[in-house]
C-alpha cells in the first residue's frame, strides 16, 4: 500500500469513526443536529481564496462525517466577489447556499441574506465566545446576517533591527511612530513607513485614515445623520494622516502611489521600517518571499491618538446564508460546524502546510489560548489588545458610494497638494448629495 | 415579388441577432435610465423618474462633469498622437524590404496585448519602488529617481494617453500601410517628375488622398478614446483624486460598484448620444465631401 492510499484510508477510518462516536454519543457536538436530519444535502458556498478557507476545506470530511452533508467551496477573487454576490441575489440563482462578504457591504445585501437569530437562539449558539466589535458587525437594524468566520486587527509591524539601531521603545502613538520612523530614517536611510494613500484599491486608503479621524474625536456623520468628517477634529485627524507624507516626511515616498499590497511589499522588500496593517500580513512579512528574517519582523498593538483611547478599525469576512437557499437548515448545521472554536484553534496551530497555514481567528478564547499563542509567537494576544475600542467600517447602503468620495478626496490631498478643509467640505457637500439622491443613508 | 421577399428573408437572422444584442439591451438601458433602480435594494426595477437622472447629471453632479472634461482631455491628444505617430510609422515603414517588415511585425506586438494586462503591466513598471521606468530614470536623470508618476495628476494623464497611443500606434499604422500601398504610383511618379520634394509629394499629393482613410481612422480612434475603461481601471483607477476618471470608468463604478443601474444608464446614454452625433458629424463633413 502506498503512502498516500495509506493515509487516504486512515482519514475514512478516522472520519467514519467520528460519524460513529457522534450516533454512539447522544447528541451530536458542537450543537449539530442528532440523527443526521439534513444527509445527502450538497451546500455551495461562495468565497474568496484564503488559506483559513482552503484549511477548512482540507477539514470538510469531519462536517460530511458528523452531518452527511457534503459542502463544496467556490472560490471568488476578492476583487470579484461583491460583483458575484450580487448578480447571484439580484439573479434570484439558489446556486450557492452561504455566502462570506465584506462586513461593510451587509447593509446593501441584507435583502439577500437569511437572519440567524433564530437559528442562534433556538441552539443556544455562544455569540458571547466573539468579542464585541465582531458581534456588532454581524448586526444591521438589529438582525444578526452573518457568523464572524474571518477578522482582522490592525496591528503595528516594525523591524526589530532598526528599531533597536536608534534605540527607540516600540511606538504605542501616532505621534511616537511618526518620531520613530523619523530616527530610523535619519540613522538607516530606509523609509520609516509606508502608508497606503492611493485610490482604486477597494477604499483601502481609508483605513488609516479612519483611525486619524476616530483618534481626533470626529466621525462620518453627526447624530442628525449629516456629514461631520469635514469638521475642525476631522480637518486635524485628516491633517495628521497626510502630515507623515508631506510635513513630516517620514513615510516611504513612494506612499501616494502604493496601495496595501505594494505598502506591504515595501516593507517586505527592505526598503520601508514600519507598516500599521491587518494582522493576517504577519504571514507575508515572514513568509518566503520577504527578504526580512523573521526575528528582523516585531508586532504590536496598533498606534492610537488619545492617550492609547481612540478605536482602531477592525474588518470582518462573515459567513451568512442566502435567503434564495433552497437548504438554509443545512446550512445552518455548516455555520454551527464552521464557528465551533476547537476547529478555530486546530487550523491556527497547524504549520504543516503553507497552504493551509493560517492566524486567522474570531474567538476571545482562542485569542488568549496559550497553544495558539506559542504557535504563532504571541501575535494573538497582542491582536486582541488592539481589538479593544475596536470600531468596524459604517453599515451604509450608500457605503461604496460614500467611500469612493472619500478616497478621491484623500487621493487628492496627497497627490494633488489641495488643502485638506475645501477638500473636505466638497467631499461632505457630495456625500449630502449622494445621502440626497438615496434617500436615505443610514441603515 | 418573390425576389422582393427573398432579400429580407436572407437580412431576417441578421437583424434577429441585432435585435437581440443590440436594440433590445440599448432599449432596456434607456427605460433603466429613466427610473430609480438600485440592484444593491431591490432585484426589481424601481419607480420611474422621468429625465431626473439626466437633470441630476448635468445639472447637479460635479464627478460627471468632471470625467467629461477628463475624458476630452484625453480623448483630443490620444486620437492625435495615434494618427501622427501611425502615420509617420507608415510612411517609414511602407516598403517591402526585410528591415520594413521585421519591425513593423515588432511594433505591432503591443496591439496584440489586452488592455486590461496593458494597464497593469505598465502600472508595475511605473511604481515608484519596483517599476523598470523608475529605475531607467534613475540612471538617465539621478534626480529624477522615485518619481511617482501615476500620482502626479498631471503625469498620470500623460502617462494614460502615452500608453493608450503606444497600444493603438500599431492597429492605424497598419491601416495606414495598407492605404499607402493602395495609392496610384503614376501620380507620385509625376509629381518627382516635375521636381517635387518628399515633403511636397507628402503634403499635397498622399495627404490629400488619404483622406477617407484618415477620416474613418479618427472617428474610430474618437470612439475607442471616448469609450477608455479598461487602463484606466487596472492603470489609474481614475486617480490621483479624479484627474484620470473618464465618462466609461465612473459609468462603470456606478452601475457595478454602486448598482446604481437607473442612473448609471442615464450616463452611458450621454456618452451615446455625444458618440452618435460625432460620427454623423464626421460622416457629412469628412465622408462626405469629394477627395
Amino acid at each position: 500500500m502506498k503512502r498516500r492510499q495509506f493515509l487516504e484510508a486512515a482519514g475514512a477510518l478516522a472520519a467514519a469513526g467520528l460519524g460513529g462516536m457522534a450516533r454512539a454519543a447522544g447528541p451530536a457536538p458542537y450543537g449539530l443536529a442528532a440523527g443526521k436530519p439534513y444527509a445527502g444535502t450538497h451546500l455551495k458556498l461562495l468565497l474568496p481564496p484564503a488559506s483559513q478557507f482552503r484549511a477548512q476545506q482540507k477539514r470538510l470530511d469531519q462536517f460530511e462525517a458528523l452531518t452527511g452533508i457534503k459542502t463544496t467551496y467556490s472560490y471568488v477573487p476578492y476583487g470579484q466577489l461583491l460583483d458575484k454576490i450580487t448578480t447571484e441575489a439580484v439573479g434570484g440563482s439558489s446556486e450557492y447556499d452561504l455566502f462570506s462578504f465584506q462586513d461593510s457591504w451587509m447593509a446593501s445585501l441584507v435583502g439577500y441574506l437569511n437572519p440567524l437569530d433564530a437559528s442562534i437562539a433556538a441552539d443556544k449558539l455562544d455569540m458571547g465566545r466573539y468579542p464585541e466589535v465582531f458581534r456588532e458587525a454581524c448586526i444591521v437594524g438589529g438582525k444578526t446576517y452573518g457568523l464572524p468566520i474571518r477578522a482582522h486587527p490592525q496591528l503595528l509591524f516594525y523591524r526589530k533591527d532598526l528599531l533597536g539601531e536608534v534605540g527607540a521603545k516600540v511606538p504605542a502613538s501616532w505621534s511616537d511612530m511618526v518620531a520613530t520612523a523619523g530616527a530610523i530614517q535619519n540613522k538607516s536611510g530606509i523609509s520609516g513607513v509606508a502608508l497606503d494613500y492611493v485610490k482604486g484599491s477597494g477604499f483601502q486608503n481609508l483605513w488609516l485614515w479612519f483611525n486619524c479621524l476616530w483618534g481626533h474625536g470626529s466621525d462620518l456623520f453627526d447624530a442628525a445623520g449629516q456629514p461631520r468628517f469635514n469638521d475642525a477634529a476631522g480637518v486635524a485627524g485628516t491633517q495628521a494622516y497626510v502630515d507623515v507624507l508631506l510635513k513630516d516626511k517620514v513615510a516611504n515616498p513612494g506612499s501616494s502611489q502604493f496601495n496595501e499590497y505594494d505598502m506591504v511589499n515595501s516593507m517586505a522588500q527592505g526598503k520601508s521600517a514600519m507598516i500599521m496593517v491587518w494582522w493576517w500580513t504577519y504571514s507575508v512579512l515572514t513568509g518566503d518571499r520577504s527578504r526580512l528574517k523573521p526575528e528582523q519582523v516585531g508586532f504590536a498593538p496598533m498606534v492610537r491618538f488619545n492617550g492609547g483611547k481612540s478605536p482602531t478599525l477592525a474588518t470582518l469576512m462573515p459567513f451568512g446564508i442566502s435567503k434564495q437557499s433552497r437548504h438554509k437548515a443545512a446550512a445552518w448545521e455548516y455555520l454551527k460546524w464552521v464557528s465551533n472554536p476547537d476547529l478555530e484553534v486546530e487550523i491556527v496551530c497547524d504549520k504543516s502546510d503553507p497552504q493551509t497555514s493560517d492566524i486567522v481567528a474570531t474567538q476571545t478564547a482562542t485569542y488568549l489560548n496559550d497553544k495558539v499563542n506559542e504557535v504563532n509567537h504571541g501575535l494573538h494576544r497582542v491582536a486582541l489588545e488592539s481589538l479593544k475600542g475596536a470600531r468596524t467600517l459604517p453599515k451604509l447602503t450608500i457605503w461604496p458610494e460614500v467611500a469612493s468620495v472619500l478616497e478621491t478626496t484623500i487621493s487628492e490631498i496627497v497627490a494633488v497638494g489641495k488643502p485638506v478643509k475645501p477638500s473636505l467640505d466638497d467631499a461632505a457637500a457630495q456625500v449630502a448629495r449622494i445621502a440626497r439622491r438615496s434617500g436615505r443613508h443610514r441603515s | 415579388m418573390k425576389e422582393r421577399y427573398l432579400k429580407y428573408g436572407l437580412l431576417a437572422p441578421a437583424l434577429a441577432i441585432c435585435a437581440v444584442t443590440l436594440f433590445y439591451p440599448l432599449m432596456q438601458s434607456l427605460i433603466y435610465s429613466v427610473h430609480d433602480w438600485r440592484m444593491s435594494r431591490s432585484p426589481v426595477v424601481g419607480a420611474f423618474v422621468g429625465l431626473s437622472n439626466y437633470a441630476d447629471l448635468l445639472l447637479h453632479d460635479p464627478d460627471f462633469l468632471n470625467s467629461a472634461w477628463v475624458t476630452l482631455v484625453f480623448t483630443v491628444p490620444s486620437v492625435a498622437l495615434t494618427i501622427a505617430v501611425a502615420l509617420a510609422l507608415a510612411v517609414l515603414l511602407a516598403g517591402s524590404g526585410r528591415l520594413e517588415v521585421n519591425a513593423r511585425m515588432l511594433l505591432v506586438i503591443p496591439f496584440a496585448m489586452s488592455p486590461a494586462l496593458i494597464g497593469i503591466s505598465w502600472r508595475f513598471m511605473l511604481s515608484p519602488e519596483f517599476g523598470v521606468v523608475d529605475t531607467m530614470l534613475k540612471h538617465i536623470v539621478p534626480g529624477l529617481g522615485k518619481a511617482p508618476i501615476l500620482s502626479d495628476p498631471t503625469l498620470a494623464m500623460v502617462a494614460l494617453i502615452l500608453v493608450d497611443v503606444w497600444h493603438w500606434t500599431p492597429y492605424f499604422m497598419l491601416t495606414f500601410i495598407g492605404a499607402l500601398a493602395s495609392l496610384p504610383q503614376e501620380t507620385l511618379d509625376a509629381a518627382q517628375v516635375d521636381g517635387a520634394g518628399s515633403m511636397r509629394i507628402f503634403f499635397e499629393i498622399v495627404l490629400p488622398q488619404l483622406r477617407p482613410v484618415l477620416a474613418i481612422a479618427v472617428l474610430l480612434k474618437t470612439i475607442f478614446s471616448l469609450k477608455m475603461l479598461d487602463q484606466v481601471v487596472t492603470m489609474t483607477a481614475g486617480g490621483p483624486g479624479a484627474a484620470t476618471e473618464t465618462v466609461p470608468y465612473l459609468v462603470y463604478t456606478t452601475a457595478f460598484r454602486y448598482y446604481d443601474i437607473g442612473y448609471a444608464s442615464a450616463m452611458a446614454w450621454l456618452l451615446a448620444v455625444v458618440m452618435m452625433v460625432l460620427a454623423l458629424v464626421y460622416s457629412r463633413f469628412l465622408l462626405g465631401r469629394k477627395t
